[in-house]
């Protein structure tokens, strides 16, 4: 029996669940219930060979990449980037160029809470009706940091997913992310 | 429909393709994702962008609801509910708007207000604004990354030099979370301030042109415009300066069409006729 993340019935339903993440940054969406990590299967729904991933934290392992029928590809080159957020920045992403922003880059963050953190932030931008805040925990300030140098030109940047066991939270370039405490 | 056809007709390639454009067109809104657009079983032009997008979204627990210029009746709109309903089993079709969580239309947004958790998909048949004003799409990539609109608006004022005003009835152009400029598809004019900070996500799929792009929810959406010549939508007072109403329904509020009843009297009807149903049926109780 192939696991439930390669699947189409389950891929469609959580494409939806990140379709809903990106277009309402800051709140929480539940992927539907599989047993792995919301990081790898939002992959599972995204990536294929027609595509690329970077692994630079070596989150993946043997079987997934066999299943995504793919190579790892350089993060600096990857249109998709599996991160573990405990860990610094150590890359710079493809941020698209100015006539195709497409080809900036989505970096799955992987923490391990989205509240409770030290830090909150304040998000505000399309999606959101006013703001929203979050703290997420496990992950290094330097990721918000390097952020907003990749995305100060819009509409070249990065787009964020966070990514915890069963939830993620998506950060699209053109949220604002303002630190409060 | 018998084996050997995918749920929702598209691969699974083909709709992870689609399912990227449309994520990175949410995060860039206005912007216009190119995508492989695949061959589908109809003629470019008929609505193949939207339907895409459908196909890629649609799920079991789905009710979808397709428009054609307001009509749940018309051709398009039923072949495509059909090609649906034939190719996803274990979806529902509706035509109530408020029973759906998916809804493809052409030429209209619905008349009530969308709600958070539905979906539209608008069939698009040219999806660059700047095109009456620069032919090579290579050029237009890097004014739409400029927000260079310069060039549309002398066209918007040539139009008030001539005429008075601008003289765009449908698709008129209009500007996304203050940079890219979208053709918002052949809605009337009536139907665009409904982009603004709409509550549901609306997405846009151009088949033929092999685009597609989004207006998130929560996001500004200008229609273009000046200072001194604001934006108008269509005007519906008769000659005695009172709003016509639905021949049907009687609304007063609606998007009305025109036309010449078999007495050649000119009358107005609704546009949605789903709302128009719906009126009738509270007139009625």
């Amino acid at each position: 029996m192939i696991e439930m993340i390669w699947q189409a019935e389950f891929q469609q339903a959580a494409f939806r669940c990140v379709v809903e993440a990106f277009s309402r940054p800051g709140q929480i969406s539940v992927l539907p219930e599989c047993k792995h990590n919301a990081a790898i299967a939002v992959l599972a729904t995204l990536v294929d060979s027609e595509s690329s991933l970077a692994d630079p934290h070596q989150q993946l392992d043997n079987s997934h990449w066999l299943r995504l029928q793919i190579k790892p590809t350089a993060p600096e080159l990857a249109a998709f980037i599996l991160c573990q957020g405990t860990l610094p920045v150590d890359f710079e992403p493809c941020q698209g160029t100015l006539a195709s922003p497409e080809l900036g880059a989505t970096l799955v963050l992987m923490v391990a809470a989205m509240n409770g953190g030290d830090t909150t932030y304040q998000l505000t931008g399309p999606g959101i009706e006013t703001a929203v805040h979050i703290a997420p925990q496990g992950l290094d300030i330097s990721w918000f940091k390097q952020r907003s140098g990749w995305n100060g030109a819009f509409p070249l940047g990065v787009d964020m997913l966070l990514a915890t066991e069963e939830g993620i939270l998506a950060l699209p370039r053109t949220t604002q992310i303002k630190e409060i405490n | 429909m018998s084996n050997g056809i995918n749920f929702a007709f598209l691969d699974e390639y083909a709709k992870r393709e689609i399912r990227r454009s449309v994520i990175k067109a949410i995060c860039i809104p206005g912007y216009q994702v190119p995508y492989s657009s695949r061959e589908m079983p109809m003629g470019r032009g008929f609505g193949t962008g939207g339907l895409q997008l459908t196909l890629a979204l649609i799920g079991v627990t789905d009710t979808v609801k397709v428009i054609d210029q307001g009509s749940d009746d018309s051709v398009n709109a039923v072949n495509l509910r059909k090609f649906i309903e034939m190719t996803c089993p274990g979806i529902a079709t509706t035509t109530r708007l408020q029973e759906a969580t998916l809804i493809q239309s052409r030429h209209r947004i619905p008349e009530q207000a969308l709600r958070a958790d539905q979906i539209l998909v608008l069939q698009v048949p040219y999806p660059d604004a700047l095109v009456i004003v620069e032919p090579s799409e290579d050029k237009r990539k890097v004014m739409h990354g400029e927000a260079d609109y310069s060039r549309l608006l002398v066209k918007l004022y040539e139009d008030i030099v001539k005429f008075d005003e601008i003289t765009i009835s449908h698709r008129y152009p209009t500007r996304i979370n203050d940079h890219y400029i979208i053709d918002p598809s052949p809605i009337p004019r009536y139907d665009v301030p409904k982009l603004h900070n709409s509550k549901a996500l609306i997405l846009f799929g151009a088949g033929r042109e092999k685009k597609i792009y989004a207006v998130p929810p929560h996001c500004p959406a200008e229609p273009l415009a000046f200072d001194d010549v604001p934006f108008r939508i269509e005007d519906f007072t008769d000659s005695r300066g009172e709003r016509r109403a639905c021949k049907l329904c009687g609304s007063q509020e609606s998007f009305l069409d025109e036309f010449i009843d078999e007495q050649g009297e000119r009358v107005y009807q609704c546009s949605d006729s789903d709302y128009c149903e719906q009126q009738q049926e509270l007139a009625h109780g």
